[in-house]
This record gives structure tokens, C-alpha cells and sequence, in this order.
């Protein structure tokens, strides 16, 4: 497959990745209120960014296929693992982290499609930010767990409780979606940025 | 022998001057780190050589301090050898300041540092660059230690054929007339002065008015008009003209631009934290993730040190920790009184604040990430923008930054200001920022108090201090600090990604400072504290009849508006001295993180913290102020802006919250 190719599905996955981080903000905003369905609420993200970006973006077949394909398989994955998350993890400044590192994914998705920089600028501030969120995430989780067997010390406890977070997920998710940093030399300049219709 | 060197802001010149001295001088991917000169050794070939880091100037005019400490140093102190850091990267610009520093010495040697990045950028012909200006050009990358060697045996044994700007037949006819006067009144490099007259040099004026020269003054002025006539622009403009077209000429000559179509990562990564929607919220989330990383990776370090000073209580006894099992063993050969005094005041104080070592590391690990990577550069910018719209000088966004490591040094900096009014602007606001060590403070106490949201809790109270300080700037410029904004290039370093080395030393520097400050000046004010909770003898160790009692009764009323404890407002009077302090009171009279914890509200730990965010500075602040200023009043007007602001948020916060049932 070109790099070319693969720059797009890139950009594809961004758009079910950037509803992954939608969901898991909503997961994070409204599960300090109201514990909600993972699984429901996932597909109604889903859905409706894939009909907010149909409604702009003139797609063809290649675009349909790579999509359909990415939603199935990430709906899938979301409706197996939905049920290990914990629900008592409401956390304001999270969600509003997860809902910025959507925007950015979407606000960058047409140009990384369309192989230009400034919508690549988007996509790779927001990449990074997620990266660097979920592995500050996991750090602190590591930091958790030596600061349960030190608060153990002199006592018999228990092993410590590990339950899947949203984190673990993004992180891995985050990497995958790098693949366009790699192949940057094949982006161009936007040269009338406003109309978005002239390029190098 | 000694050598000076010199460079644009953010070059690395303090980076080479630590890997040529071995120093450990401050560095920073920040302009404008070096304010004041700073002198190091070093031996090459059996030779002692000393060498000076001058600060960070564009040019060498007399429009700012940088400048006049940069050029009145090397005229008067005659360096043997001049090194010109240029950052090869962005070297057009940087050239700039070679064409003046080449009319003051033919001895200078350029290190093209940073020359790994500007490899990805330019094709450099370093031959070429070396025969055109007739003098030593080596590559650098001081932050890998690169280039050092060949640096260090330039100095000794440079060729030094130095080519100047040649400033076009009218001109330099003028310049040659003004030079021969120059030397017949003493005054040398007598080009230097004859350029700096023509261009109407305040600072050279004078001097040559000193050397008797007032016929000269009216030579040159009539010689300016004549240049002015002849260009139809002012003369600064016209030598500032063909210095840019040497430099440019130059850089033309001996570097070819690759790449030219594609964009850079900083620029990719500019165009969104710097943009208008993305900036701030991207600004929010980093201070958000570097304060939770900070407070939740620091916990279990913090629970290991407190566990080794103070022990453990358990269901079945208690395990003792450093402090029990040291007063035990020293009472048996001492006074009961002098063990309780070095254990239970000065070791448990001290282990009260070493246990905030690791969150003060991590935080300063963080920020020298931040620093060190060129974002804190781009915080800058965002906030310049902001400023900008306000009206407030540009420059006065470093002061600012900095503040936040000590007010002492950010105060120190506000000296890089033009204007008397910007430069008191800036110092009356700068207190308002919180420094490391109330940080310490909040760090304290928001782990206490708010264990699970302490991120939050110090994400608010640094949101709200940038607030108030951008308000509060808006209106003293529109009212007591009246002034025009001056244009400002904030200069954006590419990013790079720090080393470990680099973030290892900028860690080390700012917290050896916490740590020799807890072995010193706390664990003494902690003896004072246990002895005010000791004394009369046969009290009740803290109990109301003890002297921190008598004056814990005596201003407790002061308290009940802001929802302070007596024991509180000690905390605040021993805070003045020192910042740190205030946890040494809070642990020395309340024995334990628990029984601070059951002592106060939520609340009203919150209404401390505002309070301490604003109350006034530390005395080391204050004589800096009163230092820079030279003025009892303004050093009052400072303290009453700290305590009006402190009250007021406290008093608001505190009552609200109450009115709410938030937090009670």
C-alpha cells in the first residue's frame, strides 16, 4: 500500500479515535454524575461524527470502506471491553483534556486526509497530546500502586485492585495513529489557507 | 588572557560557557536568561583563561541594559579574544551583531552553535564563511559538548584577519574624518565611536563631551544631516541598512536554504499552540497534566520519607519512625527538654518539609522539561498576546515567567525594561505570581486537604493568580503606571527535545536551593517555633497557656472573618521571613499530617491558600524591590497590594463557600 494510502486511513481512524476520546470525556464528565452505557453512548459518538463529516466531506469509495471497516472494529472493541471500566472515576479537567484532543483530531482530519500541513499540524498536536495524556495516566496508575505496598508496610495487605482504565486503551490507540509523522515529507503547503483550494 | 562572550538571546552561549568552565551556570531554551555578566576559569595548554557570559543582546545599542553591560565591558575591558555565539540555525538574524562587534575587535571567533539543527535547514560552506570574514568559525553543539576542543584552540592559536562592513564611499569618508578625531581625544576603538557618533550614540555623545570634544559633537552632526540629506532616511536607519545587507549578503554567500517547500515540526507545532482557539486550552491541559503528574507521582515518595521520619500507627501498636527512635536514644545522655528540642522541633520540621522533596523535584523536573523543549517560549508568546490587547509591554512577559521559579531573580530581571513605568509595572506584579516556595506551600497543603483534586486545587489557584495579574496590569496602565507599549519580537526557539543531562542540572539547581534552605533557615526557624510551643516551662507542649497559644488566643478573632485558626495566622507572621515556614508552624504545633487535616476545613484551607498566593512577598522579595527601586513608598505600595488582594479573596472565598455549603 502507498504511503499515501496509508496517510488516509490514518486520518480515517482519527475521526473513531477522536470519538473514542469524545466518549470517554462524556465517560469521565457524566460518570461523576450518572453512571451511562458505554457501549450506547459510544455508538450515538460514533455515528454522529460519521454524519457530521459525510455532510462535509465529498467521500469516495476508498473513504466508505476504510471507514465502515474502522467503525465496526473499534464499535466491536469498545462493546468487549466496556464492561471491565470502573464507573466511579469522575474527573472535569479529563474529560475537558479528552473533548480539546478531539477537537484537535478533528479539526486537523480534512487537511491529513488531504495531505496538508495545517490540517497535519492539528492532527499531530493532538496525537501527541493524547499520547502524552494517557502515558502521564499510566505513570501516575504505577505511582498508585508503589504507594499502596508502601502504605502497606508493617500490615498484610491485599494485592492491589488493577482495573482497566480508559488510558491504557488511548495509549495504545494514540501510538497507532502516529504512522503520518513518519511519512511527513509527503504533505504540502496550503497556499491559500482561508479557501483551502490552492496548493503547491 | 581573558575572553568574552557574546551572542544573541537563547544562542547557547551559557551552555558553552558551562562546557568551556565547567560551570553550572542557569541555562534555558528561553531568551534572556543571562541578565547580569558571568565570570568562570578554565585552563588551556597550562594557560589560565577567564571567561565572561555576557548577556543576550541583539545589537549594541544603548537603548537597554543587556546592551550597555555587553559593549561598555568589552571596550573597557579589552577582551584578548571575543566569541560570537550564533545560534546556525537562525543565523541571518544573528549575523547582525557580528558587523558591530567586528568595529570593536578583529580578535573574535564565531562558534556556529546549535549547528546539528541548522544542518537540517542550511548547506553551510564553513571555508568560505571563515576566508570572507578572515576569522575562526567553528561548529558547536555546546549541549552535547561538541566543538569544544577546536573552540578552546581557536582561542590560543585563532587566525585573526578580521574584515569590516565597509560602509559605502560617503560614508566611510565620514567615519574615517570622525575616527582621526576620535584618536586625538583618547578615545579608542576610535571606529567604534566614530560609527556610534554618527548615529547619534547617546551614551558616545557623552563620552566624547567628557574627552573635550565639543567641536567634534558638531562636526558629526553636521555630518549626519549631510548623510540624511543624501539618503532621505535618518541615519540609524541608513547604517542599520547596510549592516542588514552585509549580514544578509553573508549569509547569502555561505548558506544554501534546503527543504525550502516543507514545513518544519516547530512550525507545524507553533501553528497550533500558538493559534487563537487551540492556544489556551492547550496552555490549560499542560499545566493541568503537569500538576497532576507532579502531585500523584510524588505521593509515594512522599508517604516513604514521611514513614522514615515519623513511623506508623498501627491496629496492633505503633512502628516508630527517625524522630522516636532518635529522641529515645538521645534522652538517655541528654535533657529530656534538648532532645524533645532537636527531635520533635528541628528533625520532625525538617522531615516535614524534606517530605516535600520529591513534589518540588518533580515540579521543577517538569517545568525544566517545559523550559528545555522551547514550550514555555511559546507560553510566553500566548500570554504576550493577551498582554498585547491590554496595552502591557511584551518584554515584561519574563520577568513574569520567571517569577514563578524565585520573585528574587525575576525581580533582578526586570532590569532588561526600557521604561521607568514598565519596569515598576512589572515588579508591583510580579509578587502576585507564586514562586517555588509558596508553591511548596499549596503543595502541602492541597495534599492535605484535597488529596485527590490537589491538581486542581493548583491548577485554580495559578489560573487565578495570572488573572489577577493581567487585570490588575490593565489597570495600573491606565492609572498609576501610564505608558506607551514599545514593539517587542519575542523570539520562539525551535523545540528540541531536552537532554537528561539538562534537565538533570536545572532540577539539581532549583531545588539544592529548597534543600539548603530546610537545612538551614527552616530547621532554625523550626527550633523557634518549638520553643514558642515549649516555653514557659511546664506547659502543655502547644497548649493555650504556651506562648504560641497566648498569641494564638490573642488573633484568633482576626480569623473568624477568613476562616483562619489562630495557629494559621502564625503560620502567615513566620511566612513573611520565609515561605517555607509555613508548614514547619503547621507541623511543629500540630505534631501531624492528620491532625492538620482535622484542624481545618476544606474551606478554610482554601482561603489560606489564597491568602498566602497574595499576602506579601518574603523579606529577600522586599529588599530586592526596595533594592531596584530605591523607594520606601513603592516598597508600601507593594505590601498593601499583596494584603488588599489576599484579604479580599479570602474574605470573599471564605464566605461564599460558607453561604454555598461548599466544602464546610
Amino acid at each position: 500500500m502507498s504511503p499515501e494510502k496509508k496517510i488516509k486511513i490514518s486520518a480515517i481512524y482519527s475521526v473513531s479515535l477522536s470519538a473514542l476520546t469524545i466518549y470517554f470525556g462524556f465517560y469521565y464528565l457524566i460518570g461523576y454524575i450518572i453512571p451511562v452505557t458505554p457501549a450506547a453512548l459510544s455508538l450515538v459518538s460514533l455515528t454522529s461524527l460519521y454524519a457530521l463529516i459525510a455532510l462535509k466531506f465529498k467521500m469516495d469509495k476508498f473513504f466508505v470502506v476504510s471507514y465502515t471497516v474502522i467503525f465496526f472494529l473499534m464499535s466491536l472493541g469498545i462493546i468487549l471491553i466496556s464492561s471491565e471500566f470502573m464507573r466511579d472515576s469522575g474527573d472535569f479537567m479529563s474529560s475537558f483534556i479528552l473533548f480539546l484532543i478531539s477537537a484537535l483530531l478533528l479539526s486537523g482530519f480534512r487537511g491529513t486526509y488531504q495531505q496538508l500541513y495545517n490540517g497535519f499540524s492539528m492532527y499531530l498536536v493532538g496525537v501527541f497530546l493524547l499520547i502524552s495524556y494517557a502515558g502521564i495516566e499510566i505513570i501516575i496508575l504505577l505511582a498508585n500502586i508503589l504507594d499502596y505496598y508502601i502504605q502497606c508496610l508493617g500490615e498484610h495487605c491485599a494485592t492491589y485492585p488493577l482495573a482497566m482504565k480508559p488510558e491504557f486503551i488511548l495509549f495504545i490507540l494514540g501510538l497507532l495513529a502516529t504512522y503520518p509523522y513518519f511519512a511527513r515529507e509527503k504533505f504540502r503547503r496550503c497556499v491559500n489557507d482561508k479557501k483551502g483550494t490552492e496548493y503547491d | 588572557m581573558i575572553v568574552a562572550m557574546v551572542g544573541n538571546p537563547n544562542t547557547g552561549k551559557s551552555t558553552l560557557f558551562n562546557e568551556l568552565t565547567g560551570a553550572h551556570q542557569h541555562v534555558g531554551n528561553w531568551p534572556g536568561v543571562t541578565v547580569e555578566k558571568k565570570v568562570g576559569e578554565t585552563v588551556i595548554e597550562g594557560k589560565k583563561i577567564e571567561i565572561v557570559d555576557l548577556p543576550g543582546t541583539y545589537s549594541l545599542t544603548a537603548y537597554s541594559t543587556e546592551e550597555l553591560i555587553t559593549r561598555n565591558f568589552i571596550i573597557d575591558e579589552k577582551p584578548d579574544v571575543i566569541i560570537h555565539v550564533v545560534d546556525a540555525s537562525n543565523m541571518e538574524r544573528n549575523l547582525y551583531l557580528l558587523t558591530e562587534l567586528l568595529e570593536l575587535s578583529p580578535k573574535i571567533i564565531i562558534a556556529l552553535n546549535m549547528f546539528d539543527e541548522a544542518k537540517k535547514k542550511y548547506r553551510i560552506n564553513l571555508e568560505k564563511m571563515r576566508k570572507v570574514l578572515g576569522i575562526p568559525v567553528i561548529p558547536t553543539v555546546a549541549i552535547k559538548g561538541k566543538g569544544i576542543e577546536e573552540l578552546k584552540q581557536a582561542i590560543l592559536h585563532g587566525d585573526f584577519h578580521a574584515h569590516r562592513v565597509d560602509y559605502k564611499g560617503d560614508i566611510e569618508k565620514r567615519i574615517k574624518i570622525l575616527k582621526e578625531k576620535m584618536e586625538a581625544v583618547g578615545l579608542v576603538p576610535s571606529r567604534w565611536y566614530a560609527i556610534k557618533l554618527l548615529e547619534n550614540d547617546v551614551e558616545v555623545i557623552e563620552k566624547v563631551r567628557d574627552a573635550g570634544g565639543k567641536d567634534i559633537l558638531h562636526t558629526a552632526q553636521h555630518m549626519r544631516h549631510e548623510i540624511e540629506d543624501v539618503y532621505g532616511d535618518d541615519i540609524e536607519s541608513v547604517i542599520t541598512s547596510v549592516r542588514y545587507s552585509f549580514s544578509y549578503g553573508l549569509f547569502s554567500e555561505i548558506a544554501e536554504q534546503i527543504n525550502v517547500g516543507g514545513k518544519t515540526i516547530t512550525e507545524m507545532i507553533d501553528y497550533v499552540v500558538t493559534h487563537k482557539i487551540f492556544g489556551i486550552p492547550i496552555f490549560i491541559a499542560v499545566m493541568y497534566l503537569s500538576f497532576q503528574f507532579v502531585f500523584l507521582v510524588a505521593t509515594p515518595f512522599q508517604d516513604a520519607i514521611d514513614f522514615i521520619f515519623n513511623g506508623k500507627d498501627l491496629a496492633t501498636g505503633h512502628i516508630s519512625g527517625l524522630v522516636d527512635i532518635s529522641y529515645a536514644w538521645m534522652s538517655s545522655f541528654m535533657p529530656t527538654w534538648a532532645a524533645s528540642l532537636i527531635n520533635y522541633g528541628m528533625l520532625r520540621g525538617l522531615g516535614a518539609v524534606l517530605t516535600f522533596t520529591p513534589v518540588i523535584m518533580l515540579l521543577f523536573l517538569i517545568l525544566s522539561f517545559l523550559e528545555d523543549s522551547g514550550y514555555l517560549a511559546r507560553v510566553a508568546f500566548i500570554m504576550d498576546n493577551i498582554m498585547k490587547r491590554m496595552g502591557l509591554e511584551g518584554r515584561g512577559i519574563i520577568p513574569l515567567m520567571l517569577g514563578f521559579g524565585c520573585n528574587v531573580p525575576a525581580i533582578m530581571a526586570t532590569r532588561t525594561l526600557k521604561g521607568e513605568n514598565e519596569r515598576k509595572l512589572s515588579i508591583a506584579l510580579n509578587p502576585l505570581i507564586p514562586c517555588g516556595a509558596r508553591i511548596q506551600v499549596f503543595a502541602f497543603l492541597s495534599y492535605i486537604f484535597f488529596y485527590n483534586n490537589a491538581a486542581l486545587v493548583m491548577w485554580s489557584l495559578f489560573m487565578l493568580s495570572i488573572v489577577v495579574v493581567f487585570l490588575l496590569g490593565f489597570v495600573y496602565r491606565r492609572t498609576i503606571f501610564k505608558g506607551e507599549r514599545e514593539p517587542f519580537v519575542l523570539e520562539l526557539p525551535p523545540y528540541r527535545l531536552p537532554t537528561l543531562k539538562g534537565i538533570g542540572i536545572h532540577m539539581w539547581e532549583k531545588s539544592e536551593g529548597f534543600l539548603r534552605k530546610a537545612g538551614t533557615i527552616i530547621v532554625g526557624a523550626a527550633a523557634i517555633i518549638w520553643a514558642f510551643a515549649a516555653l514557659p516551662w511546664g506547659v502543655k507542649y502547644g497548649s493555650a497557656s504556651s506562648y504560641i497559644g497566648i498569641l494564638a488566643s490573642f488573633l484568633a478573632p482576626v480569623g473568624t472573618y477568613f476562616g483562619f485558626t489562630p495557629e494559621a495566622i502564625i503560620a502567615l507572621f513566620f511566612g513573611f521571613f520565609a515561605k517555607e515556614v509555613v508548614i514547619d508552624v503547621l507541623y511543629v504545633v500540630y505534631g501531624s499530617r492528620t491532625a492538620i487535616a482535622l484542624a481545618m476545613t476544606p474551606l478554610q484551607a482554601y482561603s489560606f491558600m489564597l491568602f498566602i498566593l497574595f499576602y506579601t512577598p518574603c523579606v529577600a522579595t522586599l529588599a530586592m524591590i526596595r533594592g531596584e527601586t530605591r523607594s520606601n513608598k513603592f516598597l508600601l505600595f507593594v505590601i498593601a497590594e499583596g494584603f488588599i488582594l489576599a484579604f479580599l479573596f479570602s474574605f470573599v472565598v471564605y464566605n461564599i463557600g460558607l453561604v454555598l455549603g461548599v466544602g464546610t
